[in-house]
């Protein structure tokens, strides 16, 4: 028989939020964390809002990185040592101590920022057309411009070195479904009696230059003529017009119940039921028809051995971009039929932005929380939906709800997605 | 400090896919090992003053015929998607499983190992443009000029990228809409996609999976890293491109060869190493129910030869055949270990094997009673796997 997964700790920094119940706290207030970065509007980039999370903040964990005896660390690393140990200190677990135990961190490729660019191209010789791999070799050396800033794993390994994780360590980098399928990967090995505890989350920092600009050119960013940063994102709205960015990481510690109860840790939460597949389609988008998106869900409710009937609560991937949120519309009102009016769903995205893999991971956490405090998180900026979005019960404020399960989305750029059945102790 | 993987239902493994200098499918490889036949291409890139290699282990880049995929869909790829979506269309082709229209697409799942995708952005133009104004103490223009960055980088860009592109295509192009992984970005890679593969199968959450490995291209990024963990100081690090596959099915395939065993862990500590290698070899092996004298031939892909010692340490025969094919064909990244896996499962079938020479070019080949292969993969931080293969009794 599978063991049951509960979440024992959760640490996260996201936009402005420095811990899972900060954010809980500002979104039930419907405080939003896009705003303007300026440093990427002087650089021309015009969708230039987005969940940032400070220059200053950044500094500070790299002082106490630093002062740990750590090397020096890209951002997404940064975010991930800080989440990780807030989750662990939350859990109040001596994880080196645990014998079996995995980390799965989940972050995707990292581009070259603006100053890198310019870094790189002070070596490079017009007349040749070939770069100076010697001087900038050298650069890096001395300056913050590294190559390896862009690893994916970097976070992970600094990670197992540090907590002595000395079986799994992995490093899903699925695009946007990839913090739902660190959780969910976790969850698995968990379930399956293959380790005891799991620390698994995510990490991305993609408010800076290169990706802003790609992600704005593929037409993925919502256009920004004259709104406040704050009103840009509107998931499930008709006048939704693309996603804008986000910073961030999460961790939750999960253990097997019965571990968790052998050591009289506090119980969060449970991970219930998971799924993972990719979808025969496009890599610019899902079919409309939601199919597969829905039959992802599906697995994720009978992985979890429950039905359509025992779900409270969606939280969905939601980006506020036009094809997302109709095919996710679609795929709900396919599989809860009648019940898509009754079941509240919520986007978390226009109140903290598209963090890609480490939304799947933030949205766990924030639904830990909703669990704990039966509350649902309300949707910011969703005024009215459109043809395809109309008869989503999208929630609008904070409402105090009776909920046992959530399901909680994370859809991938190419085709690839991840649902995760998150469910509440029992009273 | 090691867990025990937990045993389960046998998974089969089919011969798949190779895509390489030496050619695209196993047979020409094994061939082009044996007769220390080396493909090499002079580097394709600028290197710097101490880079080792004029020569190195290159690749054709698949065009839309090949690959069967329209040719606007070429942009949203870089050469490490082609090169994986090659592959796979070999392995296709190779593997009836695949095609069985009796298995579900949703139960035929995608595995793949590969590392960063590396983009071609920046354009050398836009460096060209940029080096101009680099030096100067304010911002250049050109940065804050959406015309001109519009002008210069990829419209794709954003998604040819991302790793889970290069998986997207594939299951587009295959239909294979199951449970799946996308890892990254080290050797070691290979193992975990083929480990979670094989959990999947066996837990009957897949009926077939797909399992790749994906080199990375060779370009000046793949060299800093080279300098950067001082693989350009090892001698059978040159770097090469390509892609391998294996199918794995719970139906018991022709050749019955099983993923009997397999273990991973993190190696944090280089002095502690020979202990965990030993201790990963002999959970794997125990996981198979073998011993370390029962392995007829060993290939470690990535690990310098240090578990070579930790095996005979177990008990493994003096006469144990080894094969570190990277030593003649190049360093292929996440590919390497499944180059590996394909050429046991061609030695299984054929009852040979393949072992190092002194002089690096060529592998002897040898005839032998073979039925079980151990094969390791590690990563240049720590990370460390071990897969053991089991042909039935038939």
């Amino acid at each position: 028989m599978a063991n049951k997964v509960v979440v024992t700790g959760i640490g996260l920094i996201c936009g402005q939020a420095m811990s899972a119940n900060e954010l809980f706290e500002r979104i039930s207030q419907c405080q939003s964390s896009v705003r303007k970065n300026e440093k990427l509007a002087a650089y021309g980039v015009t969708n230039s809002a987005c969940s940032f999370i400070d220059e200053q903040v950044l500094a500070a964990l790299d002082v106490q990185c630093r002062e740990q005896g750590l090397p020096q660390l890209s951002a997404p690393a940064l975010l991930a040592i800080y989440a990780a140990a807030q989750a662990i200190e939350n859990a109040d677990i001596d994880v080196k101590s645990i014998e079996r135990k995995g980390l799965f961190l989940a972050c995707n490729k990292q581009s070259l920022e603006a100053e890198h660019l310019l870094g790189l191209a002070k070596h490079f010789d017009p007349t040749t057309g070939k770069v100076d791999l010697d001087m900038f070799m050298e650069m890096q050396r001395h300056e913050k411009q590294s190559y390896f800033h862009k690893r994916q794993d970097m976070a992970a390994l600094v990670l197992a070195e540090r907590y002595e994780f000395d079986d799994v360590v992995m490093t899903p980098g699925d695009a946007c479904a990839a913090g739902g399928i660190a959780v969910g990967t976790g969850y698995r090995y968990i379930a399956q009696g293959e380790l005891d505890v799991a620390l698994v989350g995510a990490t991305e920092a993609m408010c800076n230059y290169m990706p802003m600009l790609s992600f704005s050119i593929l037409g993925a960013l919502a256009p920004q003529s004259g709104e406040h940063p704050a009103s840009i994102s509107c998931p499930f709205d008709k006048a939704r017009s693309g996603f804008v960015m986000g910073d961030g990481s999460a961790f939750l510690m999960l253990e097997s119940e019965q571990h968790a109860q052998a050591r009289g840790a506090k119980i969060l939460g449970y991970v219930s039921g998971f799924a993972k597949q990719t979808e025969s389609w496009r890599i610019t988008s899902s079919p409309k028809d939601g199919s597969d998106y829905a039959r992802c869900m599906s697995d994720a409710i009978a992985d979890a051995g429950l039905s359509i009937n025992d779900i409270d609560h969606i939280n969905a991937h939601g980006t506020s971009t036009e094809q997302n949120d109709s095919c996710e519309s679609a795929a709900i009102k396919k599989l809860f039929g009648e019940r898509t009016v009754s079941i509240p769903v919520t986007s978390n995205k226009s109140a903290i932005g598209h963090s890609l893999a480490a939304s799947g991971a933030i949205e766990a956490a924030l639904s830990i929380i909703s669990l704990q405090q039966q509350l649902l998180l309300p949707t910011l900026n969703f005024c009215e939906g459109d043809e395809d979005t109309a008869g989503i019960n999208v929630v609008q404020q904070a409402t105090p709800s009776k909920i046992k399960h959530i399901l909680s989305n994370s859809f991938g750029f190419g085709g690839e997605n991840s649902v995760l059945i998150l469910s509440a102790v029992a009273e | 400090m090691i867990k025990t993987e937990s045993k389960k239902a046998p998974v089969f493994v089919e011969q798949g896919s190779v895509y390489c200098s030496a050619g695209n499918n196993v047979s020409s490889l094994w061939q082009a090992l044996a007769n220390g036949q080396q493909n090499l291409t002079a580097l394709p890139c600028p290197a710097y003053d101490a880079w080792p290699w004029s020569q190195v282990f290159l690749v054709e880049e698949p065009g839309a015929s090949e690959l069967g995929v329209d040719r606007k869909i070429l942009r949203t790829m870089e050469k490490q998607a082609k090169m994986a979506l090659y592959g796979a269309a070999l392995a296709v082709q190779q593997v009836e499983t695949l095609a069985n229209k009796s298995i579900s697409s949703a139960k035929k799942g995608l595995y793949l190992a590969l590392p960063t995708v590396d983009e071609s952005v920046p354009p050398w133009s836009l460096l060209e443009t940029l080096h101009e104004v680099s030096a100067t103490p304010t911002q250049p223009i050109e940065l804050s000029s959406s015309e001109f960055l519009q002008r210069e980088i990829p419209a794709f860009f954003g998604l040819s990228t991302l790793n889970s592109n290069a998986c997207a295509h594939i299951s587009a192009c295959f239909d294979l809409t199951g449970a799946m992984g996308a890892y990254s970005p080290f050797a070691d890679a290979a193992f975990q996609a083929l480990i979670d593969a094989t959990g999947a199968v066996a837990q009957g959450e897949n009926s077939a999976a797909l399992v790749g490995g994906v080199s990375p291209k060779v370009n000046p990024q793949l060299l800093l890293q080279y300098e950067h963990w001082g693989w350009d100081k090892l001698s059978a690090r040159i770097p090469a491109e390509g892609s391998s596959f294996v199918v794995l099915t719970a139906n018991k395939n022709p050749d019955a060869v099983c993923v009997s065993g397999f273990a991973r862990g993190f190696i944090a500590s280089s002095v502690e190493a020979p202990e965990i290698y030993q201790q990963l070899l002999a959970q794997a092996l125990a996981n198979a129910n073998v011993t370390a004298a029962d392995i007829d031939w060993f290939l470690p892909f990535a690990t310098g030869g240090k578990d070579i010692q930790a095996l005979f340490a177990l008990g493994a025969k003096e006469s144990l055949p080894i094969l570190s094919s990277e030593s003649c064909m190049g360093f292929s990244g996440a590919a390497g270990p499944l180059i590996n896996l394909n050429l046991a499962l061609h030695g299984l079938q054929q009852q040979k094997y393949l072992v190092n020479t002194h002089n690096n070019i060529n592998a002897q080949e040898n005839a032998g009673a073979l039925r079980h292969v151990a094969l390791s993969a590690a990563g240049p931080e720590g990370q460390y796997l071990v897969v053991i293969l089991s042909r039935e009794v038939i």
